[in-house]
């Protein structure tokens, strides 16, 4: 189906390593959209592909620099042999396991559609291709974990499409996009995905979905920047939005077992979200019954962040934040690769306090998705534990 | 022991909102031809706190600050504040802008006739009201006031359908740039025609609502640093008056984060973003912002540290938020501050913004 070929996956290298960085967010694509549409119902394809732009429509919003010439990604993870960045599983595994260190990648493919039924077809479809390719045929390393797709507009056919893959070896969270048409997290609506998804021990992640037309961009309530740079620095409001929503209308009192990953929307605007939570649920508890404890406590218990992209503030009083805000047990490294902000694991270790380093690189992550403690060697790799 | 210079710590309240008595009362401001005209009341109908938005010890037979007589009672005796800067509200973005000038118009008139004329105590000032829907009429209303002594800043509302960088609002931020009137940003809806009012939708619960609406005006601050609105005019001056200076440090260092990669796109901005804080960028306090001592990263001690993050301590300025339900004194407001963070928060930073002297105290010190 695909004319890459596997680097050194079946050479019988078999050492094992030690664990030490967790990625939690890497953007795979598909090499075609030849390959996604062989993964979708027949009767579908016409629908959802009308164009036939499948794989990679071009991100015409909010631009990235040089977005026409980059694509928003690294110029230097084009793959050598073809295809779009994040589309060669070895050549990602080169780049990002064997040259960055990291040990398991967390992959989130991102798509949207319009329609309900596109929108869950499509995804769907994403999970079987992801599955087959980045889990299966290109995952004799064991190092791509997966992320399932599914439609925020159908939760019903959400928690079926959880159920679907629960059991999977690799599968290990759900994907859901932040951007809900007004349907705040907390609403009850989304009960059957989180039910779902607590049922199965999967976390519920979010992230933009960059690829997204302007009808879907969330409408921010006093108007729309013209510019990435204020849209994009805006953005985290979305997720205090949702996380305000999961709090105060209840969400992790009625699912006790539910993790939701907020993924590349910042996290140090946590230590305030949580204070301001705090304070508000003091001063008028009365109106919020449904809400048992104090709302930074279902944070520090229900909520992960994913670090990149890691704010370029001075290293030292970065780091006094972090230890101030004190959410070590919370945050997860992510690179975001192959996109144009990607944050390297050497770059990302220095900025945290050294007592969290080892939690966000590895522990958090392993922890939340039930990570192993090593991992397969690639040829190649050093063998020494960091 | 000597005696301090000044024994009680000067205190300039810069958020204030004098309501009118009953609803008809904005009526008696208002010409003929808009007199039979529907206008909301003075209490928002949507995202109304339970129970009414305002202190339940103040409600009578007018609504809680109304009177200038006890409300001067409250601030000026018991609080002990020596200034109070008055922001009253203008019920929202409503559907005709013409009228919505109008009411603007009214409530600045009201606030001449009741509350900054008679006021023999000279403690109160005003703000100049208007309606940025209708950028001629807001600068119309602008030139009609400017001149009086007694308004010290212009007023618009946190709601808007656009964001305050976009350049259909740059005629208003240059009229009160050339005044020297700087610009208060203060939630002001509930009656009109509002997005939603979180980036998710609308809120389920009020707390939900009065949680996060105040943190909206980071899209307004962000939109007047990237269209290059401060650069153009550097007299101009926001104030903030809803708070949400919590969450100023993590989304300004993702502002600065990403500023040398989109200088391409936006090469008027020819500096770091925060920099223009300093210069241009004011809060009023809030019962909501800071860490709490026993809560999410708010071990004891840590406020003077968190302060100094952004440099918080010389853009905030204390606000009663009088009469609403969160009115916060003084003393909550500079709890666990320095001794020279709580003289910039009570009164230094709002001293040299609206040229205040508080009492007993010579000019020269105050501008030091």
């Amino acid at each position: 189906m695909t004319t890459i070929e596997r680097v050194g996956s079946q050479t019988g290298q078999e050492d094992q390593i030690a664990v030490t960085i967790v990625d939690t967010d890497v953007h795979p694509v598909p090499v075609s959209g030849q390959v996604l549409k062989d993964y979708a119902p027949a009767e579908w394809v016409d629908k959802i592909w009308p164009t036939g732009n499948a794989a990679n429509p071009v991100s015409y919003f909010y631009d990235t620099p040089d977005s026409y010439k980059t694509s928003s990604v690294r110029m230097d993870s084009m793959p050598p042999k073809g295809g779009f960045a994040g589309s060669d599983p070895d050549f990602a595994a080169k780049q990002l396991l064997l040259d960055a260190g990291v040990s398991i990648a967390t992959l989130e493919p991102m798509c949207d559609a319009q329609l309900p039924q596109a929108e869950h077809v499509l995804k769907s479809t994403y999970n079987d291709w992801l599955a087959d390719v980045w889990l299966d045929k290109y995952n004799a390393h064991g190092r791509w974990r997966g992320s399932i797709s599914v439609s925020a507009q159908t939760p019903e056919q959400a928690a079926r499409e959880v159920e679907r893959w629960a059991g999977h070896p690799y599968m290990a969270q759900v994907l859901m996009t932040p951007q809900t048409r007004g349907i705040p997290f907390g609403n009850p609506h989304f009960d059957p995905l989180y039910d779902a998804a607590s049922r199965n021990g999967f976390p519920v992640a979010t992230h933009l979905m960059g690829q997204t037309p302007f009808e879907l961009i969330p409408l921010y309530p006093v108007g729309n920047p013209a510019h990435w740079h204020d849209f994009f620095a805006s953005w985290p409001l979305l997720y205090v939005s949702h996380l305000m929503s999961l709090v105060f209308d209840g969400a992790f009192d009625r699912h006790p077992e539910l993790r939701v990953v907020f993924v590349e929307g910042g996290f140090t605007w946590a230590m305030p979200v949580m204070s301001r939570m705090d304070r508000i649920w003091e001063a008028r508890r009365a109106d919020l019954p449904q809400v048992r404890r104090r709302p930074s406590e279902y944070v520090r218990e229900h909520v992960r962040f994913t670090t990149q992209p890691l704010e370029d503030a001075d290293t030292v009083e970065f780091r006094e934040y972090l230890e101030m805000m004190d959410l070590g047990d919370n945050l997860m490294f992510s690179t975001d690769y192959p996109h144009w902000s990607y944050d390297a694991p050497a770059y990302a270790i220095n900025r945290f306090p050294a007592d969290q380093r080892e939690r966000i690189m590895r522990g958090n992550a392993t922890a939340l998705y039930g990570l192993p403690s090593t991992v397969k060697a690639l040829p190649g790799e050093r063998l020494d534990p960091r | 022991m000597s005696a301090p210079v000044s024994p009680i710590s000067p205190i300039i309240d810069t958020n204030v909102q004098p309501h009118f008595r009953y609803n008809a009362e904005i009526r008696r401001y208002l010409t003929d031809a808009h007199k039979l005209r529907a206008i909301p009341d003075v209490e928002q109908q949507w995202y109304q706190a339970p129970g009414g938005d305002y202190r339940q010890d103040l409600y009578g037979e007018h609504y809680p600050g109304s009177d200038p007589e006890t409300v001067s009672r409250h601030l000026f005796d018991e609080m002990g504040i020596n200034f109070a800067i008055l922001n009253p509200l203008t019920r929202g973005n409503i559907a005709d802008y013409l009228l919505n000038s109008r009411i603007c118009a009214a409530v600045n008139d009201w606030q001449l006739d009741r509350w900054l004329e008679p006021d023999a105590t000279n403690r109160y000032r005003g703000t100049i009201r208007v309606n940025p829907e209708d950028p001629k009429g807001a600068v119309a209303e602008i030139e009609r006031l400017a001149g009086h002594p007694k308004f010290v800043q212009v007023g618009v509302p946190m709601q808007s359908r656009e964001p305050y960088g976009k350049p259909m609002f740059e005629p208003i931020w240059e009229a009160a740039a050339a005044h020297g009137l700087p610009v208060a940003v203060h939630i002001n809806g509930g009656n009109g025609v509002d997005y939603p009012p979180t980036f998710a939708g609308h809120a389920h619960t009020y707390p939900g609502y009065a949680a996060f609406m105040p943190l909206n005006y980071f899209v307004h601050l962000a939109t007047l640093i990237i269209e290059g609105v401060f650069g153009r005019h550097p007299a101009l001056k926001f104030v903030f008056a809803d708070g949400g200076y919590d969450i100023l440090t993590p989304l300004m260092w993702r502002l600065d984060t990403f500023w040398l990669s989109m200088r391409d796109q936006t090469p008027w901005v020819d500096r770091y973003p925060s920099e223009y804080l300093p210069g241009h960028v004011r809060f009023c306090s809030s019962a909501l912002d800071g860490p709490l001592e026993d809560g999410a990263g708010g071990a004891a001690g840590k406020m003077q540290r968190w302060m100094d993050f952004t440099s918080k301590s010389d853009l905030l300025m204390y606000g009663s938020g009088y009469p609403h339900w969160s009115t916060s004194e003084p003393d909550l407001t500079a709890a666990g501050l320095g001794d020279e963070q709580r003289d910039k928060v009570l009164w230094r930073n709002a001293s040299e913004l609206y040229g205040l002297v508080p009492t007993g105290l010579a000019a020269k010190e105050t501008l030091k």
